[in-house]
């Protein structure tokens, strides 16, 4: 008999409650039963590529987790394991499976396996027993911090399944406490050694790839020479939560250019700081708009480069980033800016497993750029 | 530009860093540019891994303008590339694809070409490096070579930037002293650095997949030789027959069109010895190797090692197939080959003994091409001791194209009381493993010329070894009186004198 396979795929996609102890016996049989009633030809693949663990605080957060489950597992199959913290569950443990599915050619369809584990955050080490249990083994294992602060913030539930983990991604957008998280956060990132078997990764650091390579491109020294070492003044403009976001993208600037930090000011809306380089003060400003989107607006450059003093202005123009040449000998220069889903993002991420020594020594700078303020 | 200079470039792009550059397509308003370059562009721009600086020139003999050029962009796009067009994306791509008409035998509109890219450079601040790509028929190569020199536009490479960077299509030449003067004329133009032989199927993940698979694996390196393996088939079938292509075919065939390049090119990765480094002319030097390796073909050895064949009438997938003499533009008395299966051996420590079984054909039951290593059987049999039903050998398939991905057949024990033995396929499958769309190969390739990588291209030296080492096969057949080939069915596998000389040594094709 041949499947309705339209049925099937939402049949999948319902999560069924079940006894924790049984869940892989119920993943078994939800393959046996698929499996068996394919027919015609048709197969179906369990894909996996590792073991995912996302950490979410509350039902409403594990719902808005969940939703992005579907496109991530299309482009980066795994296990997924939700992994929910209900304020007052009693010491139990509550357990849903599902299986996310999709066409691959007419027939075949490639099903990746859904898992969710509500506990209470005081019985994490119950939870985490479970969890052991259900990580496929010779697959690497990442945790996704779904929840939006640093994972240090809660230290019992971080270590227990940052210790399962060889990969941690967080994203410090819309952070609480920016100053406090960045700090935290950045410690913890540092004092990983060379050696460690985890490795971490904020998104916001990935989402600055764009700005990184326009910066890359526009202080060239082919276009503006002498302006990398002769920088003298960059402003950073951005709206909502993306704090976090522009003091990553200063500290990766002053880390890749070798600044070193002389102090740091908090005026409402605004931080600074200043730097010394090789060539002189350098003074670097982030300041929130209110009314901006929730992106980095706009970079502000001034240097002194060997034809004279130079300034640019970075910018988003529609879905470009732009260069805006100002008084320096710059070209116009134009890049694609296409904000990317979280769940692509997290796919690209769970493809790099190398730790990054880049975001490592930006995210050393940025703890001390959250030192300097007091 | 190097980190050094830039600390800010550390890290962006791995080891491919785009250079800003004016891409200029000779051949711009034809089938490549159309299906595969312009598409590839777009992507690459879509990953936002080209330069914030680059432009495109396309360059060709129709009368069209940029706003011609750009609507067969979009439609190629719309038609070809991997990722739909999106407004948004293309409203900045389309604003630097530019279409320049003329001819390039022509001194005058190869000036007013020089005149467009110095305005094109400067509307977008882009310095004079150029990469010159060569989308035109074979026999036009040196000439679009002459015609850039003629018009000023090949950069000293000594002088660094801005640099020259030439892409040039395969095949270069049809035997080995119609390469040789190709070679030697462009190199009269041009340095060998600023020299990309492209080969496409150098640009496909799972060729670039055996590398890593042979050298990233501890396993399989030490059983990758003559000790272990009992031989290597390499196939290469299509399933169209020459249809639109037959005038090209015609003056080329079978051994030239697949065997010279792509072919060899795979052999060559298959067989190489470990590089100390990923160098592109360590890689290079390697694969050159294995090519200088090859065992000549001799008149004496050829019956032995070397089969030739025509398809006949048949059926594709129940649908009737004219024989190739019944193509139209094929000439009745054809001798031109649409098959070859060949013995291939090495002469070296690594394969001595080790017969390499390649064959490509067209009008072939499907499309497909696959390397399958062949382990030896068991030295000892405890299993199986029916002598009329041995065991099967161990055979790691690594399936270049469709459905890619690699599979290695073990024996298993069937679930039950008694010993039997059965053959189970490990399979690793691309698409349902990794499930996003892989990149084409040209976007690889176009990124790299544009990094400055030659790793994947073909060098002089390489592609006049293979050449050479086909030349006495092309003569053999040339001095050939036979108004006849052997035929195959169109939709099978190839005709019978293939299957007999490797049925001979007591293997079999593999049937895919």
């Amino acid at each position: 008999m041949q499947i309705d396979h339209a049925e099937t795929l939402l049949h999948l996609a319902t999560p069924k409650r079940v006894d924790p102890a049984e869940i892989e016996l119920e993943l078994t049989a939800m393959w046996a039963g698929l499996d068996d009633n394919a027919g015609d030809g048709a197969t179906v693949t369990r894909a996996v590529m590792s073991n995912l663990l996302i950490y979410a605080q509350g039902e409403a957060e594990a719902a808005k987790a969940a939703e992005h489950i579907p496109e991530l597992v299309e482009r980066h199959p795994a296990r997924v394991i939700v992994l929910a913290a209900i304020d007052g569950m009693d010491g139990q443990l509550d357990a849903w499976v599902s299986a996310h599915c999709r066409r691959i050619d007419h027939q075949a369809q490639l099903c990746a396996e859904h898992i969710e584990v509500r506990f209470a955050p005081t019985g994490i080490h119950r939870a985490a027993s479970l969890i052991r249990s259900l990580l496929i083994g010779d697959l690497p294992t990442a945790l996704w911090w779904f929840h939006p602060a640093p994972p240090t913030f809660q230290p019992d539930l971080f270590d227990a399944l940052g210790a399962m983990s060889q990969q941690i991604i967080y994203d410090s957008v819309g952070w609480p406490e920016p100053q406090r998280a960045i700090t935290s956060m950045a410690r913890w990132v540092t004092a990983r050694k060379q050696t460690d078997d985890t490795v971490a990764f904020n998104l916001a650091w990935r989402r600055l790839k764009p700005w990184r390579r326009l910066l890359a491109q526009a202080l060239a020294p082919c276009q503006a020479p002498g302006a990398l070492r002769g920088l003298q003044r960059i402003d950073i403009r951005h709206g909502p939560n993306r704090l976090p976001s522009a003091w990553l993208l200063c500290a990766w600037l002053g880390s890749r250019l070798g600044w070193r930090l002389i102090d740091g000011k908090h005026q409402a809306t605004r931080l600074s700081w200043r730097f010394q380089s090789t060539q002189g003060e350098v003074r670097v400003s982030i300041e929130r708009i209110a009314e901006a989107t929730s992106r980095i607006e706009s970079i502000d450059l001034r240097w002194q480069g060997t034809d004279g003093p130079g300034h640019a202005r970075l910018h988003h123009a529609g879905h470009l980033l732009h260069v805006d040449p100002g008084q320096s000998t710059l070209p116009a220069m134009t890049v694609p800016f296409r904000s990317q889903p979280v769940e692509v993002l997290i796919a690209a991420q769970l493809a790099h497993r190398a730790g990054d020594s880049l975001f490592k020594q930006a995210a050393g700078l940025a703890a001390n750029m959250a030192d300097a303020l007091g | 530009m190097i980190d050094n200079d830039n600390p800010l470039l550390t890290g962006l792009g791995g080891d491919l860093i785009a250079q800003p550059c004016t891409i200029v397509i000779f051949g711009g308003a034809g089938d490549l540019s159309r299906r595969k370059l312009i598409p590839a562009l777009y992507n690459l721009a879509l990953d936002g891994v080209l330069p914030a600086q680059f432009a495109v020139v396309t360059h060709g003999r129709a009368a069209l303008d940029d706003e011609a050029l750009r609507d067969l962009a979009r439609q190629g796009i719309g038609k070809y590339s991997r990722r739909p067009l999106e407004e948004e994306d293309w409203e900045p791509f389309v604003r630097r694809l530019y279409y320049q008409q003329g001819t390039f035998d022509d001194a005058d509109s190869m000036a007013a070409l020089k005149a467009r890219l110095h305005g094109i450079e400067a509307e977008h601040g882009l310095s004079g490096s150029r990469l010159f790509y060569f989308a035109v028929p074979p026999d036009l190569i040196t000439t679009c070579a002459r015609a850039i020199a003629e018009a000023g536009l090949i950069n000293d490479p000594a002088l660094g930037d801005p640099w020259t960077r030439v892409v040039i299509e395969k095949p270069i030449g049809r035997d080995l002293a119609s390469a040789r003067a190709i070679n030697d004329e462009l190199q009269t133009h041009l340095a060998e650095s600023q020299i990309y032989r492209i080969d496409h199927y150098l640009g496909k993940e799972t060729v670039q997949n055996i590398l890593v698979m042979r050298f990233g694996n501890a396993i399989f390196e030490p059983l990758w030789n003559g000790k272990h393996i009992d031989h290597v088939q390499i196939t290469v079938a299509e399933a169209e027959g020459v249809g639109t292509r037959a005038g090209y075919y015609e003056s080329a065939g079978a051994l030239r069109d697949m065997v010279q390049n792509h072919i060899l090119q795979l052999l060559s990765l298959v067989a190489m010895e470990p590089p100390w480094s990923m160098d592109p002319d360590v890689i290079r030097d390697a694969r050159l190797d294995v090519l200088r390796a090859l065992r000549p073909i001799t008149p004496a050895n050829m019956a032995d090692n070397v089969v030739r064949a025509q398809y006949a009438g048949g059926f594709y997938q129940g649908n009737d197939v004219p024989g190739y003499r019944r193509e139209d533009r094929v000439a009745a008395d054809s001798t031109v080959e649409t098959f070859v299966a060949l013995r291939v051996f090495l002469d070296n420590w690594r394969w001595a003994g080790v017969p390499f079984y390649i064959r490509t054909g067209k009008a072939m039951p499907k499309r497909a091409s696959e390397i399958a290593v062949q382990f030896k059987s068991v030295p000892h049999m405890l299993f199986n001791t029916d002598e009329s039903h041995p065991l099967e050998p161990n055979v790691l398939a690594l399936r270049i194209q469709p459905d890619e991905g690699l599979s290695l057949r073990i024996a298993s024990k069937l679930p039950g009381p008694r010993v039997r033995i059965y053959p189970v396929k490990m399979d690793f499958r691309y698409g349902s493993t990794f499930g996003d769309q892989a990149p084409e190969a040209y976007e690889r390739l176009l990124l790299d010329v544009m990094a400055g990588d030659a790793t994947l291209f073909m060098r002089r030296d390489a592609v006049e070894a293979s050449w050479a080492w086909i030349q006495p096969i092309l003569d053999a057949w040339q001095g050939s009186k036979s108004r006849w080939l052997p035929e195959y069915p169109a939709g099978t596998w190839g005709p019978i004198e293939a299957e007999r000389m490797i049925a001979d040594h007591g293997r079999a094709w593999r049937v895919l």
